[in-house]
């Protein structure tokens, strides 16, 4: 632990000198009484100072947390000599709050006794975060001397983001080979009807809609649309990110991921994930529950890296974007690079859909006039994009951060039909 | 924290009661003060407020520098407000206590402002440390006013002594060089 000399012990120490130099320059005895005190405090603290020697260890109830869960953290500590008072200060990271009053804490430790001092963290925002190391700093009896080190905690902790529960989101306009719980446009064995025609050689009894045949005197058959699943891939934007007052768009964009991940996959969709920003980042879809944990992983290190390398989807492999999969963008729309990304996936016939987080909130417009001008001007120009997205036939779904998804992306499904009937 | 604000108010109560005694003894004609011609206590009175202070904005702030000057000042009024008789002689070095009191309880408020464990026995023990601290400072600031007309004051004697006392001083260095040794 390194040593520090508080300012106390030099201050007393100037104290008795001036007692002993005042009653040198004036003659008077009274002066160098007053400032013996003094003297023997500093002697006292000199001669009684002793070093300890702490032995520390840290305990975590969990290292894999959700937004707003709470760790549990306790730090033992043992001293060989008696400590008269030691503080335990948590520096707490900005994705974690101290759920307590106070982050810092005192205990006087006993010779050989061990003392165990416990902080709550909460977690705040996704990410993962290495363990604070707790900092010590131990006192001499007389506070003349301070003691500080720090224990490495060596420890990391995952905080995942918490995932919205959807009751429906944007569906794939095509379907895969294996079975789900979307319902395809094509004709098959499936639950749900589709429509009715003449019977022909080959067709299983059991599909005759025997009202309508004893009606028209000639057998019909019931068709029904069977129901798989769907290839979706999730478009993360990693070029931009609008941060104000602690969180940003791109916060608001990974839990929105997580919940549509988490949706896609509990129907039995392959989901995968690709961050598109200065490090490309993919993971290919895939279904079932152990790719939730794969996604989430994926996405709780997804950070803007700053890049003014020009990139296309070029760079994508091409197994991440499986053909007839749903391609759901969550973006800014300010990068252009991920704009004209999006535009060239269409363009290929991806099926494309955006939800744009609305970065409005995190812009705050600048007082003077020429501020207020860009203000404006930034807002025509993101409606220039919007604009150029309907035009090619994408939905394109604004999401305020803070606000549920799943209202917005109702707002989507609905586009999402019109955009069908454009195709056709 | 509690700890703080208890000891930050008897710091100041404390400073107040020893410089109004400083103000009020300073008007006996054989003090310094009043030797200077004035008011008597104008003096006193004027270096202890500007001590309480120093004192309060120490505590206040908090910062420890201040609290230097606040004793300082109440020293000063102490030595330029009492009479000139042996009786108050005897008693600065129960002043010189109070001052060492006044000083630690004021470096208490500013040290112990986080919550703790087991406060109780850290703030006991702290005021029995505080307690024997100026008790012995107490007895050791007597010394002086004792009557010293038989010790020797020249010759091998004094030469024994003064060679003790550097004796005791590097011991209490080399003690505390082995105490702070880096460890490895």
């Amino acid at each position: 632990m390194t040593l520090t000399v508080s300012s106390k012990l030099g201050a007393y120490a100037a104290l008795g000198a001036a007692g002993l130099l005042a009653a040198l320059a004036w003659g008077r005895p009274e002066a160098a009484v007053l400032g013996l005190p003094f003297i023997v405090a500093v002697l006292a603290g000199l001669a009684l100072v002793d070093p300890p020697a702490l032995e520390t260890s840290i305990a975590v109830d969990r290292d894999r947390l959700l937004e707003g869960d709470d760790v549990h953290l306790a730090v033992t500590v043992r001293s060989t000599t008696d400590v008269a008072w030691l503080q335990v200060a948590w520096p707490v990271p900005p994705s974690l709050a101290a759920a307590g009053a106070t982050d810092v804490l005192g205990v006087r430790l006993v010779a050989g006794v061990p003392a165990t001092v416990e902080t709550v963290l909460t977690s705040k925002r996704w990410g993962v975060v290495p363990l604070p190391r707790p900092l010590l700093r131990a006192h001499d009896g007389l506070g003349f001397f301070r003691f500080d080190g720090a224990i490495d905690a060596g420890r990391i902790l995952r905080i995942y983001p918490r995932p919205e529960t959807l009751r429906r989101a944007l569906a794939a306009a095509e379907t895969q080979i294996f079975s789900g719980n979307e319902v395809s446009r094509f004709h098959g064995d499936g639950i749900e009807f589709s429509d009715i025609r003449p019977y022909v050689a080959g067709d299983r009894p059991r599909h005759i809609n025997w009202r309508l045949s004893t009606r028209t005197g000639q057998l019909h058959i019931n068709e029904m649309h069977p129901e798989r699943n769907t290839d979706v891939v999730i478009f993360l934007d990693l070029f931009s990110d609008v941060r104000s007052g602690g969180e940003g768009t791109l916060d608001y964009a990974v839990r929105a991921a997580a919940s549509l991940a988490e949706h896609y996959l509990a129907r039995r969709d392959r989901v995968g994930v690709i961050g598109f920003g200065g490090v490309l980042r993919w993971l290919m879809p895939a279904m079932g529950s152990t790719q939730i944990y794969r996604i989430v992983d994926a996405l709780i290190d997804s950070e803007v890296v700053l890049s003014h390398f020009w990139r296309g989807i070029d760079v994508i492999p091409p197994g991440t974007l499986p053909p007839k999969s749903l391609i759901v963008a969550l973006t800014t729309l300010i990068d252009a690079r991920t704009v004209d990304a999006l535009v060239d996936l269409r363009a290929r016939g991806f099926d494309l859909a955006v939800v744009e987080v609305m970065a409005e909130r995190f812009a705050v417009p600048g007082t003077h006039e020429a501020a207020q001008l860009a203000h404006r001007i930034w807002h025509l120009d993101r409606a220039a994009t919007r604009l150029r997205y309907r035009r090619l036939g994408v939905p394109i779904v604004q999401w305020k951060p803070g606000e549920p998804l799943g209202p917005a992306l109702a707002g989507g499904r609905q586009l999402e039909r019109w955009n069908r009937w454009l195709r056709v | 924290m509690a700890p703080r604000l208890t000891t930050a108010v008897v710091a100041l109560v404390g400073a107040a009661a020893f410089g109004a005694i400083s103000t009020v003894v300073a008007t006996d004609t054989t003090s310094v003060a009043s030797a200077a011609g004035r008011s008597g206590w104008m003096i006193p009175g004027l270096l202890s407020l500007g001590s309480l202070a120093f004192l309060a904005l120490a505590v206040a702030l908090p910062d420890g520098r201040p609290i230097v000057l606040g004793i300082v000042l109440l020293g000063a009024a102490w030595l330029v407000g009492i009479p000139d008789s042996a009786v108050w002689h005897t008693l600065t070095a129960i002043a010189a206590g109070w001052l060492l009191a006044v000083a630690e309880l004021a470096y208490w408020s500013l040290d112990f402002r986080v919550a703790s464990n087991d406060q109780r026995t850290i703030h006991v023990r702290r005021a029995a440390t505080i307690a024997a601290l100026v008790g012995a400072s107490i007895l050791l600031a007597l010394v002086p006013q004792l009557d010293l007309s038989g010790i020797p004051v020249g010759g091998l004697e004094l030469t024994v002594a003064g060679l003790l006392a550097a004796a005791a001083l590097i011991a209490v260095a080399a003690s505390m060089a082995w105490r702070l040794r880096p460890s490895r």
